[in-house]
């Protein structure tokens, strides 16, 4: 009674085996076989009704990409055209940012206030009512051109008025202030690069820039510009050498 | 011959997996195939070993209830059969070995009843015939005195043809034990008959 191969059935005595087929066998009832198959049934049905998503083909779903590309497109589109300047006027040339080129502080004497709301983003300027000539806004001192080319912006605001200095250009020199804003920052990078020629104590290669730079930028010479004194000094110094 | 066999065996094993993967695909017809192919076994499997028959229904019935909730996880690599009878044992153990100490002796026995019960009529002669019938009775009544494992080793192997690698497997024991218990039940169930045969034959 040896059972040496597992995959083979267990072996018993075949007369147990033949007795045992003998022996009443008993069944479930009918009534306990339809619970278990409805039971079975129950589950399939739920298990169906749970894991099943159903995909709706609507038009809306089918083309749901290509409908919201083209909402997107109609909308940046319909905004451009109700706003045709709004790329303009961020893109324009008084909005970008200048460096602030002052030789020594601005010396307020009075009207502090008034000095502020000049140099003062356009949101923050003045009442547009008052006039050149109140005197409402002494200010006093040296006031640089680079003060000169922001308080332009505000004049150039109808109605926006204030008194700058004596120093400060007149009138047709600032209508022009762009072209010179320009050459006043050529000419500060010309003497920038003038300076370190002079402190390498390169003097030939610098006699030759300082020249240049007395064609082409006259106005250095002028006391009002901001540059003047700095270009005085390294004229001197090239003198000596 | 034993080759035969073993092919229809797998072949029946097959069938039993493919009709699980089909219930669990959702098919309830697979599941009633599945159902009706091995709802006796599994029945007098419990019918049995518990003597009690409200008990074996109720534990039957949750057998085939926790195969129906694990039909989705069901796994093509254990033989379906396997499956069904480890879920059963386990069963049985909770409900029956936890009240029942292993290795207790049927009570629903009673020697005097099953003596009376097998005495032949003086009307019949006792042929061949009688001999197997009154034989296979005795045989019903020395299975419900076998040790517990015993007799689940023994339906085991009867109800649903399993080997002895199977049933360590389902019985979760090592092979030499199942091996063991073959043998016990095996010598235990003959000797058994053949005492109460004995004992038949001489009060005859």
């Amino acid at each position: 009674m040896k059972d040496e191969h597992t995959d083979k059935p267990a072996g018993f005595d075949a007369e147990l085996q033949r007795w045992y087929r003998k022996i009443k066998q008993e069944q479930p009832g009918p009534e306990l076989d339809e619970k278990i198959i409805a039971m079975a049934k129950q589950a399939t049905d739920g298990a169906a009704k749970d894991n099943v998503v159903r995909v709706e083909h609507s038009f809306w779903r089918q083309y749901r990409w290509p409908l919201s590309s083209a909402a997107s497109v109609m909308l940046v589109v319909t905004l451009l055209l109700i706003n045709p300047d709004a790329p303009q006027d961020v893109l324009r040339d008084d909005a970008m940012p200048m460096m602030m080129q002052m030789n020594e502080p601005v010396d307020v004497q009075g009207g502090e206030e008034q000095a502020l709301k000049a140099v003062a983003p356009r949101s923050m300027s003045v009442e547009p009512d008052r006039e050149i000539g109140e005197g409402s806004a002494d200010i006093n001192g040296a006031v640089t051109e680079q003060v000169t080319s922001q308080a332009s912006e505000q004049q150039n605001q109808k109605g926006a008025s204030y008194r700058l200095s004596d120093t400060v250009e007149k009138q047709p020199r600032l209508m022009n202030e762009s072209t010179q804003r320009e050459a006043v920052i050529s000419a500060k990078q010309a003497l920038n690069h003038l300076e370190q020629l002079v402190e390498s104590k390169q003097w030939s290669e610098a006699k030759k820039l300082a020249l240049k730079i007395e064609t082409q930028y006259p106005q250095l010479n002028e006391p009002s510009h901001p540059q003047h004194q700095s270009w005085n000094e390294l004229q001197a110094l090239l003198k000596q050498h | 011959m034993a080759e035969a066999l073993e092919q229809e065996k797998s072949t029946e094993a097959e069938a039993d997996q493919r009709l699980m993967l089909q219930y669990a695909a959702g098919d309830p017809l697979a599941f009633e195939s599945l159902y009706l192919k091995h709802k006796g076994g599994l029945y007098r499997y419990f019918v049995r070993q518990t003597g009690d028959q409200q008990l074996a229904e109720d534990l039957y019935q949750e057998t085939w209830g926790r195969v129906i909730k694990a039909a989705a996880s069901y796994e093509t690599s254990a033989k379906f059969t396997t499956w069904l009878y480890r879920i059963a044992h386990n069963l049985l153990i909770d409900h029956v070995r936890a009240v029942k100490p292993v290795d207790l002796f049927s009570d629903t026995f009673s020697e005097e009843q099953e003596c009376d019960n097998l005495m032949p009529s003086d009307q019949f002669s006792p042929d061949n015939a009688m001999e197997e019938n009154i034989k296979a009775k005795l045989l019903k009544r020395c299975i419900d005195l076998l040790p517990t494992v015993q007799k689940e080793t023994f339906l085991l192997s009867m109800e649903a043809g399993f080997t002895a690698g199977a049933i360590a497997e389902i019985v979760d024991v090592t092979l030499e034990a199942t091996k063991s218990r073959i043998r016990y039940a095996n010598k235990a169930l003959k000797e058994c008959v053949m005492n109460k045969w004995q004992e038949v034959d001489n009060e005859r």
